[in-house]
């Protein structure tokens, strides 16, 4: 079963309802009625091409960012501010660890509403999810990239998110680490059935891991196109790559990313 | 940290000990060729530097200066960190108030000290007073740079994480500033030591500075030398004891900023 095969029957997690986003008093809009919904345990993927605003539209799903127009609905329901039940994972790890925490109180920064006991337990489980217990004592500094990004994740699963919001997490680490990433993702969300909202500007990478594609355009921002990915789960950075029906999807959505770069480069 | 080996290292204190030693020979030869009352022997200075560091001078005159830098000092770091981190964290504040800092931190804080007197007497109240008002503008200097400079980024994790403002300060604001309000501190040392000894050159009746004053005009000059030199081992004292404690609280800021720059 995929979602976006009943829409009625199911009550979106999360819904963009015509949000819109300029900077600079209205002088550089970024996001021009940015509309689509997410599934409960929906794998999402947001892309397009650079510089087209995705950030700026996961920052306003987050609610650290208020839109201008159109609103962000988590099971219908309007919210400000980031909301409990989201976590993030941010691209730049080297900035969004705590340098003074170790990697075990990383991964349990926001967790002061628990008790310890259920505290430790959350943290052990997000850092053997991420085959991080080893290293539960180290510092971000003595850890690799990959190590770094998957403290911020552990960060994030032990907040147990209803929505797991990943801001281009893969893309400042090296190709071997970013496919280990990615795996490790896929097997957590599919493992926790939870919704993930991924951004990326990798076309390969928002194919190989989402059930559905979201193709931005340039700026402002609005959505293009809206592609299923029916591939068969679990995915091989091998297997599903090679298949035909991947690298069918995969020019779909490059071409209707490449439309919108196209005009953009013809400009004077 | 840079590999030594031992016999450098051997070699290293060896060489510190010889200049030492080639220091108080000159002294000594100076004093034992050219006898002057400015010029007392090393034994008598020995003498007078070990009356003053036990015993009843030890209580009387080093402890109360200790005292009053001890307290002095971690009365500016309080205030300095705690105004600094709000100035830092409220921005919005900072404008207004920049001329005022500028202004305290260009003023040499001991032309302040006739003034304090006046208004305090010749007290410990004002003693500290004056250390706490030379010690607090390098502190909230460095603190408010500090909050200003905590990344957004962090920020944002923050309050993705659920942080109130309260939290915010205390789990993300005071420890990603910490290293800056600390190189403050190193500032502030020195700034308390120098208003220390001059609030008690000029209106004390016990402590270093008086010490060193009195045995002055008595013309007792290897009380004069065993003062000053007491003086710089207490310095050197909250110096150790100071970089000491950095090092605990710091201990996960230098391999950070090892790694990133």
């Amino acid at each position: 079963m995929f979602p976006g095969d009943d829409v009625t029957a199911m009550r979106p997690i999360l819904s963009v309802d015509a949000v819109t986003k300029s900077y600079g008093g209205g002088a550089m809009p970024v996001l021009q009625d940015a509309r689509f919904w997410q599934a409960e345990g929906e794998f999402l993927a947001v892309v397009g091409p650079s510089g087209c605003g995705k950030t700026t539209l996961l920052r306003c799903i987050a609610g650290l960012m208020k839109p201008d127009g159109g609103r962000v609905l988590h099971r219908g329901v309007e919210h400000a501010n980031p909301p409990r039940w989201l976590s993030i994972v941010f691209q730049d790890y080297n900035r969004s660890l705590f340098p003074w925490l170790s990697v075990r109180r990383n991964a349990g920064f926001g967790l002061h509403n628990l008790d310890k006991a259920q505290r430790e337990r959350r943290v052990e489980e997000a850092l053997a999810a991420v085959g991080l217990s080893h290293a539960a004592e180290l510092y971000p500094w003595q850890l690799s990239g990959g190590m770094q990004q998957r403290t911020a994740l552990a960060r994030s699963i032990a907040a147990s998110p209803e929505l797991l919001l990943l801001d281009e997490p893969f893309a400042s680490v090296d190709a071997q680490t970013r496919m280990d990433l990615q795996d490790l993702v896929m097997r957590i969300c599919q493992d926790m059935k939870l919704a993930t909202l991924l951004v990326t500007h990798d076309i390969d990478e928002a194919v190989l891991m989402a059930d559905r594609v979201v193709v931005l355009s340039t700026r402002p921002a609005r959505v293009v196109d809206d592609i299923r990915v029916p591939l068969a789960r679990p995915r091989d950075q091998l297997a599903t790559k090679e298949s035909q029906e991947f690298l069918q999807l995969r020019h779909r959505v490059f071409t209707a990313v490449r439309q919108q770069v196209k005009p953009q480069a013809h400009r004077p | 940290m840079r590999p030594e080996s031992l016999r450098q290292r051997i070699a290293e204190r060896a060489g510190q000990a010889l200049l030492l030693l080639t220091l108080l020979a000159c002294w000594q030869a100076a004093a034992i060729f050219f006898p002057a009352p400015h010029l007392p022997r090393l034994e008598r200075i020995a003498l007078s530097f070990w009356n003053l560091v036990h015993g009843e001078l030890l209580v009387r005159e080093v402890l109360p200066s200790a005292a009053r830098v001890g307290a002095g000092l971690a009365l500016g770091i309080v205030l300095g960190t705690a105004i600094g981190l709000a100035i830092g964290y409220f921005r919005a504040l900072d404008p207004w108030l920049r001329p005022v800092l500028e202004f305290l931190r260009a003023l040499p804080a001991v032309t302040i000290l006739p003034a304090a007197l006046l208004l305090l007497g010749p007290s410990d109240a004002m003693r500290v007073s004056i250390i706490v008002f030379g010690c607090a503008p390098p502190v909230l200097l460095a603190a408010i740079d500090g909050a200003r400079r905590v990344d957004e980024l962090l920020l944002d994790t923050a309050r993705v994480c659920g942080l109130g403002p309260g939290h915010t300060v205390a789990r993300v604001i005071v420890p990603a500033a910490l290293p800056q309000v600390f190189a403050g501190i190193r500032v502030a040392l020195g700034v308390a030591l120098i208003m220390m000894v001059i609030s008690e050159l000029l209106a004390a009746n016990n402590g270093l500075g008086a010490f060193i004053q009195r045995n002055q005009r008595l013309f007792n000059t290897a009380n004069v030398y065993a003062g000053v030199l007491v003086i710089g081992v207490l310095a050197w004292l909250f110096t150790a004891g100071m970089l000491e404690l950095e090092k605990r609280v710091l201990h996960w800021h230098r391999g950070w900023r090892g790694v990133t720059q």
